[in-house]
């Protein structure tokens, strides 16, 4: 049976997610705000990926910063991946064959550095003391706040004895957890700050969706439901969605920078823009790539198990039912982001419309299909 | 970019799909007359280029759009919403129902975008299993002259007086470590080079990827034509033959013999289901549990089996498998004539309509009934069946109170003369047929039968009566038989395996050089080249330098 005290304590704790999350946002967006007004200097890393030389690298911007005439022979050298970027043409340096006299040229102690190669992490606060203090209330109110969701979502799940994604309502909140979670975890392993502000304006508006439009009681689940592969299945659907969700936020940063990163090119840039302070277009699009990369196969094998689902219950594997059928669209569309990805010509800005439209696809099926369109998955229940 | 030798080097090593260099794409517009072998070449160079397969995806995703938008004509989906939505839309619907919008799964251009997906896959994957076949067979390159233009690249002067040959053994035991496959050389001036490679299952997994898609697509169409899916109603105490006439709705493959079905007999024993009680829940009436107990028998078997039959717990009977998906209502309606002679008796399949399992039905008397003037005539019961009678809502009808049925009602319209010619037995046309008036109240035809008190309504002018005896549950099975299950089974996780090696693992190539720097030192040397775009690589290229490298050197910075 339904324990009902702890069903109403999981709403509390959405609730309070809800609302703790509201305050890291605010706290981001004053990070940014007040990081604007700093004085400090515009950083030889932050040069670089405005696009006056190709590679962001570390070991080019420390060069540049103290042998400014050997820099550009160890970025050519060194500026692994800089020469798919869109950053420019690096035109390598032509070091001559004969090794004789190049002895200071020795990068040795380049193989002693942390195995960290990202460019310097992006410097939000510009160094100006409020917005530090904003930033350290955004980072531990966002690991509060998630800490709520997640007890919302595991309270929902022990209220109902069973997974908590039965229904649309919390298949929402516990996406949403995910998403958040891969949020957290690039911020502790990556320092992604930058995500932070768009991370939690969206997380925001979802739940209070899922709260307002979607919510059900915790309950039974229908007999179609009965059964491991809903483990499974939407245990992978789930995880897809916030990886996807945390992907598609990368993927508009990424088509903001580059286009700010052209007219930086052309001169044409403001000078105070906020796309100054998030990183390269580069590492964007590569964050991006890395999360739809690894959620991929896990989206391959979320259909894969809802066809094994399939043939268990309805008796065949595939049916075309509008829920199945939007999964593989979406399916398609991911694939061929990343075939376009490879593909020289769509790599870079086509690509990444690919994968928002594939997104989009996503979503479609998630609010669409599962309330406004009739089909066996229809487990929404939105009165 | 560099040198030629590094670009064709870069080019070869590179993932990335080649631009199609067909002839056309060379820029020559004014292409001498094409042969037909020529015209032929160029169009599958073409089917299997990386762009039209990227255009024939997109293509397939958009073409399968309207099939979920559009009721379907399909064995599992109701086809009269079909035909309902096309008398809807008078114009576009005969349109689009003759351009296979209603069947789009099975429609030409569906079909033919999925088979030029296939030809395009297999164009795709068998001249790229050979190059890797041979690439398999053939050791590393020899290391590029200059290591300088690699994207990861490192050097340094050893100066411990470890010898060429020691160093490069060094590197190939590091290499071989870290399971790469290693070759090494020498060079004139007294150097030597290690090259090494590893990630070939990068290649492996891209293409067990996309030979299991073919490996589906193949599945698609063994299921097509040697599968066979239906439906069945059965309700408690019957017994089902798996006979193709006893199919209720059917979908059988172009290669099934619908008399050769594997033979077997599944009785009904026992159907139940359980609903949500608790008021307090938002889903007071909801289904909690369907259960069904049969008995069956195989052909040439002579015991009878007893089995538990649940949503997601199918029952195979010599390789068909069939699925409680629903289940229903079967009133027990007899129908007597004027002279009281019984001319039907037994339980009516209807169908869920409403709220809480209020379910309708027809039923159809063709023998024995003779209407005042003692013509023989047609009979037509078009019932509402109520589980839980709970009376009248003016804004929908008569209302069920809850699914499970424990004191049913039965409303009854009753219609003479002509029913039409309706292929269903389940339905029938009473357009042309008179209703029949069974109360007193002058603004309704219909009556209400129930268990206890009020079981049989006399029809007017002596034609007869209708009873309604009590009722029976059926539960729907569908009926699956798919050879290609195995296959799919196969692929799937061909797919899945696939693209976690094509996507996990990175192609690399690791290059050391050695060469005499002067006196007792030698010059040490460590690139990297990766294929596609790989963040690892110097961390890769770094491990192969500080395994190389001796004990601690900072001070020869």
């Amino acid at each position: 049976m339904i324990n009902e005290s702890l069903a109403r304590f999981s709403n509390y704790a959405i609730y309070g997610a809800m609302f703790v999350y509201l305050i890291a946002f605010f706290a981001y967006t004053a990070e940014w705000v007040f990081g604007r007004k700093s004085s400090f200097v515009v950083t030889a890393a932050e040069q670089s990926a405005a696009g006056k030389t190709a590679a962001g690298k570390s070991a080019g911007a420390q060069a540049a910063a103290t042998v400014p005439a050997q820099a550009e022979a160890l970025v050519a050298a060194g500026g692994q991946g800089a020469g798919g970027g869109q950053g420019g043409d690096a035109k390598p340096v032509t070091v001559p064959d004969d090794l004789s006299g190049l002895d200071e040229l020795d990068d040795l102690a380049d193989l002693d550095d942390l195995p960290d190669l990202d460019e310097p992490d992006p410097v939000i606060d510009g160094g100006n003391l409020r917005a530090i203090t904003a930033g350290g209330i955004a980072v531990s109110t966002t690991v509060l706040a998630f800490l709520l969701h997640v007890v919302g979502v595991a309270c929902r799940g022990l209220a109902a004895h069973r997974v908590p994604w039965g229904n649309l309502y919390e298949f929402t909140i516990a996406g949403s957890a995910v998403a958040m979670a891969i949020y957290v975890g690039l911020l502790f392993r990556k320092n992604a700050r930058w995500l932070g502000v768009f991370v939690t304006g969206f997380v925001v508006v979802i739940l209070g969706l899922a709260v307002e439009v979607l919510y059900k009681d915790a309950e039974q689940l229908v007999p179609a439901l009965h059964s491991p592969w809903l483990v499974i299945h939407v245990a992978a659907a789930v995880l897809c969605s916030g990886a996807f969700t945390v992907a598609t936020l990368a993927t508009v940063l990424y088509l903001f920078k580059s286009r700010y990163e052209t007219r930086a090119k052309l001169g044409t840039a403001s000078p105070g823009s906020m796309w100054r302070r998030v990183p390269s277009a580069m590492k964007l699009d590569l964050v991006a790539y890395r999360i739809l990369a690894f959620s991929f196969p896990i989206w391959t094998f979320t259909v894969i198990a809802g066809s094994i689902w399939a043939e268990r219950a309805w008796g065949r594997y595939w049916g075309w039912d509008p829920t199945e059928t939007w999964a593989f669209i979406t399916w398609v569309v991911y694939a061929a982001y990343l075939h376009a990805r490879a593909t020289r010509g769509w790599k870079g800005r086509n690509a990444s419309i690919v994968a928002l439209v594939g997104y989009g696809c996503f979503i479609f099926n998630y609010f669409v299909v599962s309330i406004f369109v009739n089909g066996l998955h229809s487990y929404a229940n939105v009165k | 970019m560099a040198s030629p030798t590094e670009e064709m080097d870069a080019e070869s090593l590179s993932t990335a799909p080649r631009e199609d260099s067909g002839p056309v794409a060379d820029g020559s517009v004014t292409l001498p007359r094409l042969g037909r072998l020529e015209l032929l070449r160029w169009a599958w160079r073409q089917l299997t280029s990386m762009r039209v397969a990227l255009i024939l995806l997109f293509m397939l995703s958009l073409a399968a759009i309207p099939g979920s938008l559009l009721p379907q004509r399909s064995a599992n989906t109701d086809a009269s919403l079909a035909t309902k939505w096309i008398a809807d839309h008078r114009t576009l619907g005969p349109w689009l129902d003759r351009l296979q919008f209603f069947t789009v799964y099975k429609s030409v251009w569906f079909s033919s975008i999925y088979l030029l997906l296939f030809v395009s896959l297999i164009g795709c994957i068998i001249p790229r299993s050979w190059q890797h076949y041979k690439a398999v067979r053939k050791p590393p390159p020899a290391a590029p002259r200059n290591l300088a233009r690699m994207p990861a690249h490192y050097r340094w002067t050893d100066a411990s007086g470890t010898s060429v040959g020691t160093k490069l053994d060094t590197a190939e035991a590091v290499l071989r470590k870290k399971r790469f496959r290693v070759v090494r050389g020498t060079d004139a001036a007294g150097g030597g080079w290690v090259s090494a490679e590893r990630g070939y299952l990068r290649e492996v997994g891209n293409l067990v990827f996309h030979l299991s898609l073919v490996g589906v697509l193949a599945g698609f169409a063994v299921k097509g034509y040697f599968g066979y899916q239906g439906k069945v109603l059965v309700n408690e105490g019957e017994t089902f033959n798996n006979i193709g006439l006893r199919y209720d709705d059917r979908d059988f493959g172009g290669g099934v013999d619908p008399d050769g079905l594997p033979a077997f007999s599944l009785k009904l024993d026992r159907f139940d289901a359980r609903y949500e009680t608790s008021r307090k829940a938002g889903d007071y009436g909801q289904p909690r549990d369907f259960t069904a107990d049969v008995t069956y028998r195989a052909a040439g078997s002579a015991t009878e089996k007893h089995k538990t039959v649940k949503t997601n717990v199918p029952i195979t009977v010599n390789g068909v498998s069939l699925y409680l998906v629903s289940h229903g209502y079967s009133p027990v309606i007899t129908v007597r004539n004027s002279a009281g002679t019984v001319v039907y008796s037994g339980p009516v399949k209807y169908f869920e309509s409403g709220a809480m399992f209020k379910s309708s039905g027809m039923l159809r008397v063709n023998d024995g009934i003779k209407d005042k003037d003692g013509k023989a005539t047609e009979l037509g019961v078009d019932g509402t069946f109520l589980p839980v009678d709970g009376g009248m809502s003016p804004t929908m009808g008569p209302v069920s109170d809850f699914p499970a049925a424990y004191d049913p009602a039965l409303i009854v319209n009753v219609y003479i003369g002509d029913l039409g010619d309706v292929p269903s037995v389940y339905r029938f046309d009473e357009s042309k047929a008179q209703h029949l008036r069974l109360t007193a109240d002058k603004n309704n035809f219909a009556a209400k039968l129930n268990l206890v008190d009020n079981k049989t309504v006399q029809l007017p002018d002596g034609i007869g009566s209708v009873t309604f005896d009590g009722f029976k549950e059926y539960a729907q099975f569908d009926i699956n038989h798919d050879p290609s299950k195995t296959l799919v089974l196969v692929s799937a996780v061909g797919i899945v395996g696939g693209l976690v090696l094509s996507l996990g693992i990175r192609r690399r190539r690791v290059f050391v050089r050695v060469k005499p720097a002067g006196d007792e030192a030698i010059r040490v040397e460590v690139a990297g080249l990766a294929r596609a775009e790989d963040a690892r690589l110097r961390d890769e290229v770094r491990g192969v330098g500080r395994g190389l490298r001796p004990a601690k050197v900072g001070a020869q910075k």
